[in-house]
């Protein structure tokens, strides 16, 4: 039974192997396609296939592709896609890079034999020729709409016009690009736009959502969605043509409507080119002409009738109506001696109306007069290009007049906006300050440069341990009285001999003695907690050999008690010499004994 | 020998007289000056004023009147100059706010403060009217506080607890923020240097020498922070936050 299974095994994997190496043994193959292969027109966005087959996990270099004939390519970049199929155990994989390109015009296209390396090897394709037909722009011509959906009666086309055929240098046209489409519509994007080269150009904002209208177009309904607007400036006359615009649509065809899952289909169209003629101005220009093409209204005014000397005044000029004033110069005006004018600033609004370009522009001098008196400015005129009528046009201001009074020889403001704001905030500057009988402060260190502020700042890190030390001792001092009697023990003695040292000439020797030896054992009493009364001379010198106190130093103690006992009993040998050496022993007995302890 | 002790007793009566007269000179030279701007005479309160710090006066009540006097002399710089002086020794003061804010509005160069949040504000007037020495103060004051709740808790075995240790917590907490607030004080008023351009007009280049790029032009008033000095040249912080390099002889220290 084993060997049975074994034998199945091997074969398996035999076949297994076999198929791999089948796989293996697939020739590479290289082929170039476009898709769709035929019905190619202007619009058409043609895909370049390179596919790459008979080949697991391959090293493809980019294929260098050469001149394109009547092609252009949409993107450089390729788009890779790699597939794996077993069919009959045979497995193939296949990897394709694909090319978007655009036809540029009607004809013969080719793609020429493409070389591409694959795993070191180089590869040649068959060059593509084909022929591109013309794409039905209009609902009238075709029915259908070729590179769309594809079903009969649905169109897609797109449109662009100029809001007007012949403009003046200097006076802007509105360019729209459209798409006007029967199927519903889920996505528009520009593919290509002009390039505008002779313009200035500024595009304006578009809402395709709310700006989407229908119109009827040879009894047929189309939604039509404004793609784009661009707001074109002639920069000098002649005859231009305006590219066309390219546009991608993703729209739903009537197949798709019953399909839930229909992702849409993307069609590309493109606008006709666009022809404008540009005229010339006429040349006899007025003198103070800056360059202003539209319909204008033109007011100057000053932001006060009255000034002090050297007070700053605002002279602001606006100009406003149909056309561009995005390049226009300043209007000209002579100063009037005694007043010192600063560069301009300007300010520019636009808005679109009506498919109508509104501007607003506003200059600003300062002006500052430098001496009394009354000033006119009478020579304020704007000058401008009427288009409708096609000839010059001058507007003057009213003359303006500004009475000029003594100043206070303030500075010169600088700016208006500046002297705005001061006049907001206060009128002047406060008045000086009086002495008020206080005394000036004189130059001073600061407290953190003073020596003794930073000792009285850091002198809590040495009070503070001390302090808490000290309390502490207090505290096992009061709480152990055996301990704190210990501690005062040398000095009650002390104190006991030197009241005993006062009493050494006078003639009571008895008491003398007594007193030493009193004061003797009291030391001991003291520095072991005990009560003196009970104290004998033997328990003394038993504590004090308990101490660890040496033998030597015990017995010079007894001896002075001794000593002390016996010339309290036999007073003739309590001289004044003799009292005076037991009390020098005493008192050294007391420092040994400290010093032992 | 009485030689010598004449001289000693002459010195000593000269260093009598000087002493008093000094500082009556220089609050009567205040005076003076004060009288000379209130009858419009400018240049004379200037003098008085400039004569009153000739006695290292260092009184906020001098330079603003010395920058009330050159402001009315048409000024600018020195003016701003003396205002910016004024506020560092006493920078509470309203009326030196204002003026200083009223004359910078007369500047050339346009210069856009960003509002500081309420709190930032209400916080550095509080600051401002403490001073860094009465902040110096509080702080001293709270160390030793909390250093005697410490010893008294601390001095004996087992007493410290609440009663000593939330005061303390509390104590603690307030000596940080005033110690912060100290910090933020000196590093605003004390450690930062100010310089205000004197000259009409000053380039600011891109490194210390004329052979730097030009990267702006800046106008008399405009004060600047000072971040480097190599002699002729200073590098700055300008109110924009552009760094830059101008010459020493354009501009004043504050």
């Amino acid at each position: 039974m084993i060997r049975r299974g074994q034998k199945l095994a091997v074969l398996a994997a035999a076949v297994l192997l076999g198929g791999v190496l089948v796989a293996q043994t697939q020739p590479v193959e290289v082929l170039a396609y476009i898709q769709p292969a035929s019905g190619i027109t202007d619009v058409t966005q043609v895909r370049l296939v390179v596919e790459v087959s008979g080949v697991r996990n391959p090293q493809i270099e980019d294929p260098q592709i050469g001149e394109l004939q009547n092609l252009r390519m949409l993107r450089n970049r390729p788009g890779v896609e790699q597939s794996t199929s077993i069919v009959n155990g045979r497995v193939s994989s296949s990897y394709r890079l694909s090319y978007v390109l655009l036809p540029e015009q009607l004809g013969p296209a080719s793609i020429p034999a493409l070389k591409i390396v694959v795993d070191g090897k180089v590869f040649s394709t068959d060059p593509i020729h084909f022929e591109v037909a013309s794409s039905p722009r209009r609902p009238l011509d075709s029915g259908t709409g070729q590179g769309g959906s594809g079903s009969s009666g649905n169109v897609v086309f797109a449109e662009s016009k100029l809001s007007r055929d012949e403009i003046w240098v200097g006076e802007p046209v509105l360019a729209t690009a459209s798409v006007y489409s029967t199927l519903r519509v889920h996505d528009i994007a520009l593919a290509e736009i002009p390039a505008f080269s002779q313009f200035l150009a500024t595009t304006v904002p578009v809402d395709i959502n709310s700006e989407t209208t229908r119109a009827e177009i040879g009894g047929r309904a189309y939604a039509v969605y404004p793609v784009r607007r661009d707001l074109l400036i002639p920069l000098g006359p002649g005859s231009y043509e305006i590219d066309p615009y390219t546009i991608q649509v993703k729209v739903q065809s009537r197949r798709d409507v019953f399909d839930l899952f229909a992702r849409g289909t993307n069609v590309m169209r493109r606008t006709e080119p666009l022809t404008l003629t540009v005229k010339p101005l006429p040349a006899d220009a007025p003198v103070g002409f800056g360059g202003a093409v539209g319909s204008f209204g033109f007011k100057a005014s000053l932001d006060r009738s009255e000034a002090a000397v050297n007070d700053a005044v605002a002279l602001r000029v606006t100009v406003e109506g149909e056309g561009s004033l995005q390049t226009i110069d300043p209007p000209l005006w002579e100063a009037p001696a005694g007043v010192k004018v600063y560069d301009p600033e300007s300010s520019l609004e636009t808005d679109m109306r009506n498919g109508r370009l509104i501007s607003r522009k506003t200059w600003e001098w300062v002006l500052v007069p430098l001496a009394p008196g009354e000033i006119s400015l009478d020579a304020l005129e704007f000058v401008s290009f009427e288009p409708r009528g096609g000839e010059y046009r001058t507007d003057r201001a009213d003359p303006l007049l500004l009475a000029v009074v003594e100043g206070d020889g303030l500075p010169i403001a600088s700016a208006s906006r500046d002297r705005s704001v001061i006049s907001l905030e206060q009128k002047d500057i406060a008045f000086i300050k009086p002495l008020r009988g206080d005394a000036l402060a004189y130059t001073a260190p600061r407290l953190y440069q003073r020596g003794w502020f930073l000792s009285l700042a850091f002198m809590p890190l040495f009070w503070v341990p001390f302090f808490v030390w000290l309390g502490r001792r207090r505290d096992l001092l009061q709480r152990d009285l055996g301990l704190a009697r210990g501690r005062r023990a040398k000095r009650r003695a002390r104190k006991a001999l030197r009241a005993i040292r006062k009493h050494l000439a006078e003639d009571d020797g008895a008491a003398f003695y007594e007193e030493i030896a009193r004061t003797l054992v009291s030391y001991v009493g003291d520095r072991f907690n005990r009560a003196p009364s009970g104290l004998t001379y033997e328990l003394a010198d038993e504590l004090l050999t308990g101490r660890g106190i040496d033998e030597a130093l015990r017995l010079r103690f007894r001896s002075c008690l001794e000593t002390c006992d016996f010339a309290r009993f036999v007073p003739s040998t309590a001289k004044a010499e003799r009292r005076a050496e037991v009390l020098v022993e005493a008192t050294a007995l007391i420092d040994a004994l400290e010093r032992a302890w | 020998m009485v030689g010598v002790t004449r001289v000693v007793l002459l010195l000593a009566g000269i260093l009598l007289m000087a002493l008093p007269a000094s500082a009556q000179t220089a609050e009567e030279a205040f005076e003076r000056g004060n009288a000379a701007y209130a009858a419009g005479d400018w240049a004379a309160a200037a003098d008085e004023y400039r004569t009153v710090l000739d006695y290292r006066v260092a009184d906020a009540r001098v330079y603003y009147n010395l920058a009330n006097a050159e402001f009315r002399m048409g000024r600018l710089g020195p003016s701003i100059l003396h205002y910016e002086k004024a506020r560092r020794l006493d920078p509470a003061d309203p009326e030196i706010q204002s003026n200083l804010r009223f004359v910078q509005g007369y500047r050339f160069d346009r210069v856009e403060i960003e509002e500081p949040f309420l709190i930032v504000d209400t916080l550095h007037g509080l600051q401002a009217r403490l001073s860094i020495d009465g902040q110096a103060w509080v702080l001293v004051t709270l160390l030793w506080i909390a250093a005697g709740i410490l010893v008294r808790g601390l001095s004996r075995p087992g007493r410290f607890g609440p009663l000593h240790g939330w005061p303390l917590a509390a104590l603690a907490t307030l000596i940080v923020l005033v110690g912060l607030s100290w910090w933020d004080t000196f590093e605003r008023l004390e450690r930062r240097e100010l310089a205000v351009v004197m000259a009409p007009a000053a380039e600011i280049v891109a490194g210390p020498g004329p052979s730097n790029p030009s990267l702006l032009t800046v106008h008399e008033g405009l004060t600047v922070v000072i971040l480097d000095d190599r002699g002729d040249w200073i590098q700055v912080s300008l109110p924009n936050g552009i760094n830059g390099w101008i010459a020493t002889r354009a501009i004043d220290r504050v």
